[in-house]
């Protein structure tokens, strides 16, 4: 697979992930488990996607860049990532390569996203079923599962800092 | 005498005896205006003879106007000419081959696209498509 097949299955996978947040049912307010549990299962495979090393060495130059644009041309002032990506755009070929790596820096921001709404849909489901239910039993059981794809987020992102 | 027998053209004389039919009916007399309601049986025979030659003056005019060069085009049916068919665009999202990145480039913008409009968007139906995609 090269980086543009990888970059593309990303994509795919994040628009999936976010249409698959809109496809709560409004007659029950929340996430039915089975909807949980395949959003979470599709949150493991992106995170799968980009921990490979040829997407992590893209991640990391696109986070990387304004570093490497600061010692170039020997400014005191620190870019930030936004000053440098309007600067990138202003020029024909930042236009390109800003263009190119928008799925890697759109990785960041989307994920803890995603662990906010699941959690989010967790606790509503915790809210609107019954106690005594037995369904609120087996609700239970994600909150592990929750945990768990936490614990892999985070450590992906501590990677990058 | 029946409508099969009428000509193509009439005798003057009948169209002058029965003038007051090409007339408005506002301008004939109630001598005249009886004969709406008069039976065709009990009609005299060049009465008959004129009023069928009206007829078919009346069908011809009508096949005329359907020949007539730039008329407006005709919904055709089953086994007719295809040319005004309308073409329904089905979608295929759900039975295309997504091997090529091409093809799953062109169907998630498509899709991107239904989404931002929001006209006829449907999650589920995206979810299903994009599912396929990554599988």
């Amino acid at each position: 697979m090269t980086i543009d097949d990888y970059r593309l299955k990303t994509n795919v996978q994040i628009y999936l992930i976010n249409t698959m947040f809109l496809t709560v049912r409004k007659d029950i307010g929340f996430f039915t488990k089975e909807q949980w549990q395949e959003t979470a299962m599709r949150i493991n495979q992106l995170i799968d996607l980009v921990s490979t090393p040829i997407f992590g060495s893209q991640l990391r130059k696109a986070l990387d860049k304004p570093e490497i644009v600061k010692e170039q041309e020997g400014q005191e002032k620190e870019q930030t990532l936004d000053e440098f990506m309007a600067d990138e755009v202003n020029n024909e070929e930042g236009k390109a390569s800003a263009a190119m790596l928008d799925t890697e820096r759109s990785v960041f921001p989307s994920l803890p996203g995603y662990a906010e709404r699941l959690e989010q849909e967790l606790y509503r489901a915790f809210q609107r079923t019954q106690q005594g239910n037995i369904a609120y039993l087996v609700r239970l059981q994600d909150e592990n599962q929750l945990l768990f794809l936490l614990d892999r987020m985070l450590a992906f992102l501590k990677d990058f800092d | 005498m029946t409508s099969n027998d009428a000509t193509d053209t009439i005798d003057s004389r009948i169209k002058e005896k029965y003038a007051f039919i090409f007339r408005p009916i506002e301008d004939q007399s109630a001598s005249e205006r009886r004969y709406a309601w008069m039976k065709i049986e009990c009609m005299p025979d060049d009465l008959v003879k004129l009023l069928d030659w009206m007829k078919n003056k009346k069908k011809k005019k009508v096949v005329n106007r359907d020949d007539r060069p730039n008329r407006p085009t005709k919904i055709t049916g089953v086994g007719e000419d295809d040319d005004n068919e309308t073409v329904i665009k089905k979608r295929d999202d759900l039975t295309r081959d997504y091997t090529e990145a091409k093809v799953v480039d062109e169907v998630i913008e498509l899709l991107r696209e239904e989404r931002t409009k929001g006209h006829k968007f449907s999650p589920q139906y995206h979810v299903q498509v994009t599912s396929l995609m990554i599988d």
